[in-house]
């Protein structure tokens, strides 16, 4: 049994890195528009279903289909922030959060209309023949998810701590009227915001969906995990969402060892502990 | 320079500033006092843009302002030090200081500008690595005014700069603040203590209940009996508590 340890640990990094991903932008829109984002597991699924598209249906290579499908998933959470929720600023907060509820429904709906309910593989180039590192077994396909998610966290790590750009978002999310007193651009920051997590999201689904299966309904449970991961991690923190994110994957996955059938729960029971007893997430700095 | 006429604000349907005018000239230092509740924060907001004005004007250097967003507003040399200071807690303060300059593209012009920030608060030189939550109240007052100082303002707005500091703080805060000033910025500062603000101001605005109650050089309001008896805490009966181990019989804590 302690000699699969090591291949449990990597399934769960390889899921968790891409809980990260839909947490990070989900914490971050949280964070700046003071949304809980209920429609941003959406995101994930637009990612993984249009690069099955492009893949499948318009036979372009899967390294290209990836990041058409990114840069269209950005795109649509650029315009969304614009028309949808730009509108809705000066109203409650809570007609935004509806509005993601609703945002969800036609995302999820219309991606139902448009690529059919039934799960769909994203054809790769990648080799089906399992590896062999050390103890654990992996895929190339599994290998490449986890080096570009990895990327792509310290490249948004950098963005965020080491950009002037990136240390001004930092700046709207912690004290947004001060910022827009030093003349960033608050309406801007917004929409970026909201375009990156968007993007995010839609890098996770469209790596994980070359793994697994996409199909339309897969944006909800990833909305509700992602959701697990920002409390964990503490709301609007972002290193918080990273551990959070792989803390989760590693937890579940530890925990199909138990029982499969509960997976799922984990993430829910940790959630109940943790607001007992750290009610700001595991790494909220106070 | 500034010139505001006849600007009024509404939160929801309730009136917080009323027909208010003033102008403030270029060089000038010009105090705003009055109680908690009287309008002086809605005011710098609506100058600043971060509350437009219901109605009214706000005329900077010749160009109409009050539907400016509060990029243009510092562009235009406007900065808004504000109330409770609203650092950012995990940002350092180097990074404050370069942020305060988001708007200018002069990069190497702004390396000089943050050095001089140290010059001028050399206590925050030594935390420059350090992030804002873990400074002192004073310390995050001076970075506060540091970055507002980095847009290069014309007009430099401070709201209530003194609040919560130590009387020794206070002192060293309002000593900046008359450097700043002599070094050509004009000021327009907020404060609940006539005592702090108005020996050092050229003119000064009372304002009460959303309008203004009085206005005038400031060495005449120190001298007024109703001055003297609302807002210097004479009788005891205005909203100043006197704290008896204050080196200053007048600084105020609360």
């Amino acid at each position: 049994m302690l000699d699969l340890l090591p291949q449990f640990v990597f399934n769960g990094l390889l899921i968790g890195m891409s809980y990260a991903l839909v947490a990070i932008g989900m914490t971050m829109i949280f964070g700046i528009m003071n949304i809980a984002n209920f429609a941003h597991g959406e995101f994930y699924m637009l990612g993984g279903c249009i690069t099955y598209f492009i893949a499948a249906k318009l036979n372009a290579p899967y390294l290209v289909a990836v990041p058409v499908s990114v840069a269209v998933v950005t795109g649509l959470g650029f315009l969304l922030e614009r028309v949808v929720f730009r509108q809705l600023r000066l109203k409650s907060a809570m007609s935004s959060v509806l509005a993601t509820i609703g945002l969800g429904l036609i995302l999820q709906n219309g991606a139902l209309i448009f690529f059919g309910p039934q799960p769909q593989a994203i054809p790769t180039s990648f080799s089906a023949f399992p590896l062999q590192l050390g103890p654990i077994f992996t895929t190339e396909a599994r290998l490449f998810a986890v080096a570009v998610t990895a990327a792509t966290l310290v490249l948004m790590y950098v963005f965020l701590n080491h950009t002037l750009y990136g240390t001004a978002m930092r700046a709207t999310f912690q004290q947004t009227e001060a910022a827009a007193l030093v003349a960033i651009p608050i309406d801007r920051m917004r929409g970026i915001t909201f375009a990156l997590g968007a993007g995010l999201a839609a890098l996770g689904g469209a790596l994980l969906g070359a793994i697994f299966f996409v199909q339309p309904a897969m944006g909800a449970t990833e909305s509700l995990k992602a959701f697990i991961v920002v409390i964990l991690g503490g709301l609007g923190s972002i290193p918080g969402s990273i551990v959070g994110g792989i803390f989760l994957g590693v937890a579940e996955s530890l925990g199909t060892v138990v029982s499969s059938a509960y997976k799922d729960a984990i993430g829910f029971v940790l959630v109940i502990i943790i607001m007992l007893y750290r009610p700001d997430g595991l790494f909220k700095k106070s | 320079m500034l010139s505001v006429e006849s600007l009024s604000c509404r939160y929801g349907g309730v009136v917080a500033l009323r027909q208010i005018s003033l102008t403030i000239a270029a060089g000038e230092f010009v105090a705003l006092i009055g109680a908690n509740g009287a309008g002086k924060t809605t005011l710098l907001r609506a100058i600043s843009g971060l509350t437009p004005p219901y109605e009214g004007r706000v005329i900077f250097n010749g160009q109409p302002i009050e539907r400016a967003s509060c990029a243009q507003i510092v562009r235009a040399g406007i900065a808004h030090c504000p109330e409770e200071r609203k650092i950012w807690p995990h940002i350092t303060v180097q990074e404050h200081l370069r942020l305060g300059a988001f708007g200018r593209k002069d990069t190497k012009e702004v390396a000089r500008d943050i050095d001089r920030v140290y010059a001028i608060f050399p206590k925050v030189l030594e935390r420059r690595k350090q992030v804002c939550g873990t400074l002192s109240g004073g310390e995050q007052q001076m970075v506060a005014i540091g970055r507002a100082l980095m847009s290069r303002p014309k007009l430099l707005m401070l709201d209530e700069p003194n609040l919560g500091l130590a009387p020794l703080v206070v002192e060293q805060v309002i000593d900046v603040i008359r450097a700043i000033h002599r070094d050509g910025t004009s000021i327009l500062m907020v404060e609940q203590s006539a005592a702090l603000a108005l020996p050092h101001a050229d003119r000064a605005f009372v304002l009460e209940n959303g309008s203004i109650a009085k206005q005038g050089r400031a060495r005449d309001l120190l001298q007024d009996p109703d001055v003297k008896r609302a807002y210097l805490g004479e009788e005891k009966q205005g909203r100043l508590i006197q704290d008896p181990l204050a080196k200053d019989p007048l600084a105020t804590t609360r």
